[in-house]
């Protein structure tokens, strides 16, 4: 039951910032960008601002709403990135084994010991900032972990029964991994996906607080609260709110992620006779 | 009825399994085991055995709870008992040697310290004591080189070694009953027959009385004086382990007997079709009550049916 | 002599052990070491042994599961192993396999037609309608209903899995089928009806198996030929009969005399039949009264005949 509750809030918080960052241009009422009203800077939240203006008098909510569509971006195609490729190395290690296993596991060691942050703070500086750099940079530093677990589960399930009968019924080993393998190791690979969401929107936070992310004066929650660092004192309200949506996008795809661990259990899908 | 049973070092009566108040998987259960004696209790998967085994321990893991009836044991009620005093039996008095031995071991300590625990913990003995103590219990389970042994891991040992050394744990305390859940299954028959012959010639010689419980009819009938029966969550038949095998009465016990493949019974002529289980027992008789029990202390009417 | 339809020449298995720290050479394992086993038409072949004894890597070779170290395994006269070997495809339709634990024998994401069927389309046999025909036509020969094919392997319970997988073995209508264990993991009342149904198959589709088994009493039951292997190599193999009403080897006279026969056991008659004779002088090999070393070159030896199709390994 409580999982099921997991998985219900999940849903919902990650509606929210899914449909925020899809209808941004409707619901938004503000431009990001071009309304910026020096004069009505700094503004707490009132009606006409129901999350404050910031130092350069631009519109909060509208920012985060953009914000979503940033922070969603990355988390998704970054995840989406990382995923195929630990899926793709982790089972091919695991069903091979040899050397092209300890290839895979050495670099999977690697990457595990350089902060991934650093790792993608070095992509960054070589491609530019930019959301295209930071797919590719956050896409490529975080699938150790999915690889570790699509490996070990592999290697426990290519002696299976199941996995030896496909072998002898004559299906190679490309049909065997994909038909076999996948299905099974999907659901931790997902879960896994989906808890890297939220570290990929952190991520993505970060490396636009520190200047290599998205490119002001486009919004992303992770500048928005490099801008409002410096007056954290006189407008609070800029920098709690894109904290918020971090905390929301993040709480609310790690709750999914759980959920779905259960739900992907096969036996939860008995048909009863 | 309970004027006809002697003093019993466990007497089961009435238990009920279940999850939640619902009594789903042991509908009433009884049976008595006297001081010295060793009772089998035999059964498929899901007949109910091994969590009889376990309520008797107090080792049922959730969501499965006893929802009725007694266990007494030295005629004291352990499901009465509180957490505290339940542990203080178990390895003392009552003691249990399971399937898997490699998973019952802790991986990360040597074997020797593992039996002297036992010591130190039921007995206060210190630690050095308790060290000379677990070579000693090693050397009556007639484990070779037992100084040396002593200082081994679990995955340094065969798996009969395995068991045998969770034997020593088990009878280190001298309880006075042994709770062996299917203790051969996981060994080769060979080793299981010399696993077998140990925990008969030690718990005779310690008047240890045993529960032995597995699917296995050739254990039970090497191993039981007293056979209980056990189907779909009911003691279907109970009898001395010779006049189980000669006159079955229930007609799921007749299936059993029939239905398994028997060393020497093929013919040289042909090969001929083994009898089935259903051929035998209807599906609506199984899981029910024969009207009464024949034990060798005389009838016992089945209780709760 | 007519060609045996299979035959394992010399098998030899070695796995590689990882090397101790630092010290010492490489050491291997030595499975199996030298078995050599036919296997006629029709026939049931059982290979018996305790865990370790090299019964399953046999198995596996003859599957193309494990790469034999040397030795050859003949089908018809074709070699099944080395550089004519014929591609996993090809051997898909000559030998197929039964496994032991029927619970993790079949793709729990899978329905249980789409387990039988995908083979069908691999080998282009049958697709689309032609194919559920034929798995409904499997499910009923293997005593299961056609309306199993759409449930998934989690509803059904341990025997009906087992059934499964006896007919998942049969969709390419091989010729050889090797059963690991296939009963041990069951129930004993269950155990009847699927040694049963491997019966009646064997007869109705002209099947050939070889049955690696730990149980005496189903082996005893079912085969024609046994073989018992010990520490890698066949220490006695013979007819059924000859096996198991003179055994000879003391390995094979220990297997048999440890086994509970709870028949034997309330008669009091623990008694083994006796053993066959051998040449005097002989001593037989391994020496059973210690345990040999896998990794250690065994002693010269051979298997002599004691009778009409009995032998017996003794040392040379």
């Amino acid at each position: 039951m409580r999982l099921r509750f997991n998985l219900v809030l999940g849903l919902l918080l990650a509606a929210i910032v899914i449909i925020a960052g899809v209808f941004a241009a409707w619901i938004a009422p503000y431009h990001p960008i071009i309304d910026a009203d020096l004069m009505n800077s700094e503004m707490p939240p009132s009606w006409e601002h129901w999350m404050g203006t910031d130092g350069q008098g631009r519109d909060v909510f509208s920012r985060v709403l953009y914000g979503a569509q940033v922070s969603l971006t990355v988390g998704l195609v970054s995840q989406l990135i990382n995923s195929c490729i630990g899926t793709a190395l982790g089972v091919s290690a695991g069903y091979f084994g040899g050397w092209w296993d300890d290839l895979v596991n050495g670099l999977t060691n690697v990457m595990l010991a350089i902060p991934s942050l650093v790792f993608a703070l070095a992509i960054m500086a070589v491609l530019g900032p930019g959301l295209p750099s930071l797919l590719i940079a956050l896409g490529l530093t975080n699938w150790s972990w999915t690889c570790r677990i699509a490996r070990s589960s592999t290697l426990s399930l290519k002696n299976q029964g199941f996995v030896q009968a496909a072998k002898v019924a004559g299906f190679g080993d490309g049909n065997i991994m994909r038909t076999q393998i996948l299905p099974n190791i999907i659901g931790p690979v997902l879960v896994m996906a989906t808890l890297g969401i939220g570290g990929a929107v952190l991520a993505e936070a970060a490396l636009s607080f520190l200047g290599v992310g998205i490119r002001p004066p486009q919004p992303s929650w992770g500048n928005m609260l490099t801008d409002a660092r410096e007056l954290l004192r006189a407008a609070p309200w800029a920098a709690v709110f894109p904290g918020l949506a971090i905390f929301i996008t993040v709480l609310g795809f790690n709750l999914l992620g759980d959920g779905m661990r259960d739900l992907l259990d096969p036996h939860m899908r008995t048909r009863r006779a | 009825m309970s004027k006809t049973v002697p003093a019993s070092i466990l007497s089961v009566r009435d238990l009920r399994i279940g999850i939640g108040n619902q009594s789903d998987l042991l509908h009433g259960v009884s049976f008595d085991i006297l001081p010295g004696e060793t009772y089998g209790l035999v059964g498929e998967s899901g007949s109910g055995k091994s969590i009889t085994g376990l309520s008797v321990l107090g080792l049922l893991k959730r969501p499965l709870q006893v929802t009725g009836g007694s266990i007494l044991f030295r005629e004291q009620d352990v499901l009465k008992l509180n957490k505290r005093e339940r542990r203080r039996l178990r390895g003392d008095r009552m003691a249990m040697v399971f399937q898997e031995p490699m998973t019952a071991l802790n991986p990360l300590a040597t074997v020797g310290r593992q039996i002297a625990e036992m010591f130190v913990v039921h007995r206060g003995l210190s630690w050095a004591q308790a060290r000379l103590k677990a070579v000693e219990a090693l050397e009556t389970v007639h484990v070779p080189a037992p100084d040396e042994r002593a200082r081994s891991y679990p995955h340094q040992l065969s798996g009969g070694m395995r068991q045998r050394v969770m034997i020593a744990i088990a009878l280190a305390c001298r309880p006075d009953l042994l709770i062996a859940d299917e203790p051969t299954t996981a060994l080769d028959v060979t080793v299981q027959a010399e696993v077998l012959k140990l925990i008969a010639e030690l718990c005779q010689r310690e008047g240890t009385a045993v529960l032995l419980v597995s699917h296995d009819l050739g254990v039970i009938a090497n191993m039981c004086r007293r056979v209980g029966v056990m189907d779909r969550g009911r003691l279907v038949e109970e009898q001395d382990t010779r006049a189980l095998f000669e006159t079955p009465l229930h007609p799921y016990t007749r299936g059993l007997l029939a239905a398994r493949p028997r060393l020497g019974s093929r013919t040289i002529s042909e090969r001929g079709r083994l009898t089935e289980l259903d051929e035998l027992v209807a599906d609506t008789q199984r899981g029910r009550d024969a009207p009464t029990l024949v034990t060798p202390r005389g009838m016992l009417a089945e209780a709760g049916r | 002599m007519s060609t045996p339809l299979l035959e394992i020449r010399d098998l030899t298995v070695h796995f590689p052990l990882p090397k101790p720290f630092l010290f010492g050479s490489t050491r291997v394992l030595k499975a199996v070491q030298g078995v050599s086993l036919t296997l006629n038409e029709g026939e049931c072949l059982s290979i018996v042994g305790e865990s370790g004894c090299g019964k399953s890597t046999t198995a596996l070779s003859v599957m193309g599961l494990q790469e034999p170290t040397s030795g050859e395994i003949l089908f018809k006269g074709k070699p099944l192993t080395g550089p004519n070997a014929p591609t996993r495809k090809e051997r898909a339709r000559i030998a197929q396999m039964v496994f032991q634990d029927p619970y993790a024998s079949l793709n729990p994401r899978q329905t249980v037609g789409r387990i039988l069927a995908a083979q069908l389309a691999l080998h282009d046999i049958a697709h689309g309608s032609e194919a559920s025909h034929r798995v409904a036509d499997m499910l009923s020969r293997v005593g299961l209903t056609p309306d199993h094919a759409d449930r998934y392997p989690h509803e059904f319970s341990g025997g009906q899995r087992q059934r499964i997988g006896i007919a998942r073995a049969l969709m390419l209508d091989p010729k050889i089928l090797v059963l690991d264990e296939p009963v041990s993991a069951l129930d004993v009342s269950i155990q009847a009806q699927i040694i049963n149904l491997l019966m009646d198959l064997q007869e109705t589709l002209g099947l050939s198996y070889i049955m690696i088994s730990h149980d005496l009493s189903v082996v005893e039951h079912v085969s024609d030929r046994v073989a018992v292997m010990y520490f890698g190599r066949v220490v006695e193999e013979g007819d059924w009969h000859s096996i198991f009403s003179r055994p000879t080897h003391p390995y094979t006279r220990r297997l048999i005399g440890s086994v509970p026969d709870p028949d034997a056991i309330l008669s009091g008659d623990r008694g083994l039949p006796d053993a066959a004779e051998i040449p005097r002088n002989a001593r037989f090999s391994p020496d059973v009264s210690r345990k040999p070393d896998p990794h250690e070159n065994v002693e010269p030896s051979q298997l002599v005949s004691i009778g009409a199709t009995h032998r017996v390994r003794l040392a040379q």
